[in-house]
């Protein structure tokens, strides 16, 4: 084996970076809500970048070790205890068999990611690690993680394990309280009225408590105002309905018009709803750090940004490689 | 900021969905047709894209009236593709109306249990119908898988005969079991795993929808034509204790060819 779960937090589970390919069965992404944090604990451990690692949401898991093996704290802050020991995040850390891993109160962000040498050797199912609750698929037994579980980790992955070496602050996921998220705005724009349009866009909007690995909902804006129409065969009365269509990672949707949706790695692969707009890959991590309560904007951009936005990030991880290499 | 309307050369029936997915709209109508033309779109795009860029691609879904393509890393230049599938379309890959559809028929034995059709009473004031007479009606119709999605294995049936619509709930039940058949409207389903659900539940079957261990994760593919046949109770339990299960020899009894 590898771990035990002694105590498992809020909502705990193996995620590795998803399960693309299977929206026409209906089978989300999946996988780690910020990617970005969950290549550098991969990396710091010598991973593929691809291995499966813990992401676990507001409060961190009690993990006894059955082997020796090295692992990484990154994404949200908080400390990580080995033994009692309190360690920073964002480095290489020891660990040996019967060592015991707890961690502090989250700081900032929401979701941190637990990276160890080897990987979480649980099956691969459709072509990935990763955990779908919904679907009760993938995982561990397709659920988060409860005390008693016990997680297999595979064998070292062969790269370079960086003990002692700290990642630089700029080259660690940003944790901003009030974020910009940037949205290319859709098919469906033309649906509301104009002035509903600015105000969508001026409004500072507040994350709901219903903000999970599904989707993101966010309240305390001004309620949209559509632009009449007959609704078409097959839709719903709603001024929100479409024909069903197939809902893209990031798609924004807003149910009745009071309350965007910003759909993520769990969210259902298609639906009744129209899309306002989606937001860009690049912000698609920070969604994931937003605590209940924290506030965003969004803002409108074209797709020539957001496609330049996506080289950016890319570029990002290219940096991130490369200091670890 | 980008609308329908903002004069870039695009074919107006295309639309990109943030920096990952393009979408091609059809008539935004609920026909076999429309969907038929979708699903063959999809196949014909992925088959005569030329390799080098086919890859890009991580998934493509074809929904009742759209075909969305969706990308793995940043796209050089969207208007290429815009163009690429644009020109496939129009260049004799358009799937003609007669072309044929390999689709796979299933014939699905559903038991009407009360206990396992607390929306079926509904059903018959709403339409005026015995228990029987709508009972008979469900599985005189042939349906048709218009679209897979939302949730794993979910297929979107259609059509329930108009005298048998019902508007969904206003509550959705927080808890649905795998196995019940649902209807809303024109369309019926069979809930592949437990879910919440807004559908009205008019029966369950032992059938299994989806099984992630099998090769075949999903008994329903869009495009598949589907029967319904009644099931008594204790027929029921005895599917159940065999297990229904796709990787299990169920699946070919049950599928018609």
């Amino acid at each position: 084996m590898g771990i035990n779960i002694l105590e498992p937090g809020l909502s705990t589970t193996v995620q590795d970076l998803g399960r693309p390919g299977y929206y026409h069965i209906g089978i989300p992404l999946s996988g780690s809500m910020d990617r970005y944090s969950h290549h550098a604990g991969n990396l710091l451990v010598g991973n593929d970048v691809n291995a499966a690692l813990l992401e676990f949401t507001f409060m961190g898991p009690k993990l006894e070790f059955t082997r020796d093996t090295v692992i990484a704290l990154t994404g949200a802050s908080m400390s990580i205890l080995v033994n009692e020991v309190e360690h920073d995040g964002w480095q290489a850390i020891p660990v040996k068999a019967g060592d015991v891993v707890s961690f502090g109160f989250l700081i900032d962000g929401a979701r941190a990611y637990l990276a160890i040498a080897g990987g979480i050797d649980v099956p691969v199912v459709l072509g990935s690690r990763s955990t779908y609750t919904l679907g009760a698929l993938g995982g561990h037994q397709g659920r988060k993680l409860e005390a008693g579980d016990s997680l297999p980790l595979g064998p070292p992955q062969g790269g370079k394990v960086r003990l002692g070496k700290i990642l630089r602050p700029d080259l660690r996921q940003e944790l901003p309280k009030n974020v910009k998220l940037r949205l290319v705005t859709g098919l469906y724009w033309h649906r509301i009225t104009a002035t509903s349009g600015q105000k969508f866009l001026a409004d500072h909007w507040k994350v709901a408590p219903e903000a999970d690995r599904i989707g993101y909902r966010f309240r305390s804006g001004r309620k949209l105002e559509f632009v009449p129409r007959d609704p078409p065969f097959g839709a719903g009365s709603d001024p929100s309905n479409i024909v069903d269509g197939c809902y893209p990672y990031g798609s924004v949707q807003v149910p009745g018009g009071t309350e965007p949706i910003v759909l993520h790695r769990d969210a259902v692969s298609g639906g009744g709803y129209f899309m306002l707009g989606t937001v860009i890959s690049a912000d698609m991590d920070a969604i994931g750090q937003l605590q209940p309560h924290m506030t965003a904007r969004f803002e409108a951009v074209s797709l020539d940004q957001a496609l330049a936005a996506r080289y950016d990030y890319f570029a990002r991880l290219d940096a991130l490689r490369g200091y670890l290499a | 900021m980008q609308t329908l309307s903002d004069g870039m050369n695009r074919p107006e029936n295309m639309a990109w969905l943030g920096d990952r997915a393009l979408t091609l709209y059809l008539p935004q109508e609920m026909s076999r047709r429309i969907s038929r033309q979708a699903r063959q779109i999809a196949d014909e795009v992925r088959r005569a894209l030329p390799t080098g860029q086919s890859e890009a691609i991580i998934d493509v879904m074809a929904a009742f009236a759209s075909v969305t393509w969706v990308f793995d890393r940043p796209v050089s230049d969207p208007a290429w593709w815009e163009q690429a599938i644009s020109e496939l379309l129009s260049a004799g890959h358009r799937p003609g109306a007669d072309s044929t559809d390999s689709t796979a028929r299933h014939r699905i034995a559903v038991c009407f249990d009360e206990e396992f059709a607390p929306d079926l009473p509904i059903l018959c004031e709403k339409s005026g119908l015995s228990r029987a007479g709508v009972i008979a009606r469900l599985c005189d119709t042939l349906f048709y898988a218009y679209m897979v999605g939302f949730m794993p294995g979910f297929a979107y049936l259609g059509e329930v005969p108009e005298i048998l619509h019902l508007p969904r709930r206003t509550t959705p039940r927080t808890q649905v079991p795998p196995g019940s058949l649902a209807v809303a409207g024109a369309m019926a389903a069979i809930y592949p795993v437990t879910s919440p659900g807004g559908w009205n539940l008019i029966g369950r079957t032992a059938q299994s929808m989806f099984d992630a261990r099998a090769a075949r994760p999903h008994l329903i593919a869009a495009g598949d034509e589907i029967s319904l046949t009644p099931q008594s109770r204790a027929d029921y339990e005895l599917s159940r204790n065999r297990g229904g299960n796709l990787s299990g020899g169920n699946l070919s009894g049950d599928n018609l060819t």
